[in-house]
């Protein structure tokens, strides 16, 4: 095996390391940003926000004095 | 433009993402560990520069992905300063980061092959520098990008300095054949068509085809994650902010 070799095996493992550090950092936080968007408090405020506001209808009484 | 149209809307891209991304890891982990295990393993050495050559084989993919995705920024920044599409903003802050790492690993991988090659780490030359200035340019644009609170502000001068970049992707990619470089000149993709025996520029066109396929597995993934940011925060109320 030549010395060059040495230059290959560094190479190669600069690069997997710089790419598997980088691979696994999006990982993880997509992990995280997916848990924390689908847990079940955040997923009901959602929901809640997106429904139709209640229109209350009252009936007005004729005022007596007019 | 009208996939560009279509994907801008964040419940389609996530409905895309999810067909896309396991497709683009499959075939990232499938083309790379067969590129570089041929590469490493199968394709002879190089009649002059022995085995050092080997190196190429991650250095030259990673070179072509820094000037791609750069084209990829530049694109995206327009879009969202044209058309303001958030989905474009997300894909250039994203993209810069990913061409940073790229940018990085073509930068050291070059050094260690121009030891045995060369006999130094590191010359002056034309192709080296715009390289090194292009890592510039990308760190550049990820601190511009953070120090604007405003988006549409920091679109504007993201596009603007990724535009005015432009010129130094046009010299990294002529600089071996304008000046007087030690650096190799072009030859996988020439007019006389390719310089290099099929025995090396089979592995080193699949590896590239993983490499790209590692920085679109990239992309939608820290796209979608920013997308579940966004929306998390949004979700928040100030004071849950705090």
């Amino acid at each position: 095996m030549s010395g060059d070799w040495n230059y290959v095996f560094l190479a190669y493992s600069v690069t997997l390391l710089l790419l598997a550090s980088f691979i696994l950092q999006s990982f993880i936080a997509y992990l995280n940003a997916k848990k924390r968007v689908s847990e079940p408090e955040l997923e009901a405020k959602e929901i809640s926000d997106h429904q139709p506001s209640e229109i209350k209808l009252e009936t007005i009484e004729p005022d007596a004095s007019t | 433009m009208k996939w560009i149209a279509y994907l801008a809307n964040p419940d389609r891209f996530s409905r895309f993402n999810r067909y896309a991304l396991p497709l683009c890891v499959l075939s990232a982990i499938f083309l790379t560990s067969i590129g570089l295990g041929w590469g490493l393993f199968y394709a002879p050495a190089d009649y002059l520069q022995g085995d050092a050559a080997r190196i190429l084989f991650i250095h030259v993919p990673s070179a072509w992905l820094s000037l791609f995705i750069y084209i990829g920024v530049t694109l995206s920044a327009v879009i969202f300063w044209v058309w303001r599409h958030n989905l474009a903003d997300i894909a250039a802050q994203e993209m810069a980061l990913i061409g940073t790492v790229f940018t990085l690993i073509s930068l050291v991988t070059g050094a260690i092959w121009g030891k045995p090659s060369w006999g130094v780490y590191w010359v002056w030359d034309i192709r080296l520098v715009s390289q090194l200035l292009l890592l510039m340019i990308y760190l550049g644009i990820l601190m511009l990008r953070q120090s604007q609170t405003d988006a549409a502000a920091a679109a504007r001068f993201v596009a603007m300095l990724a535009l005015a970049g432009l010129i130094n992707i046009f010299i990294v990619k002529y600089s071996v054949e304008i000046w007087n470089s030690q650096h190799q000149g072009p030859s996988v993709i020439t007019s006389e068509g390719s310089k290099i025996h099929a025995s090396m520029l089979w592995p080193l066109m699949v590896t590239a085809f993983g490499f790209h396929f590692i920085f679109f597995s990239l992309l939608l993934t820290r796209m979608q994650t920013q997308l579940l940011n966004r929306r998390w925060s949004r979700l928040l109320t100030p004071q849950e902010k705090l």
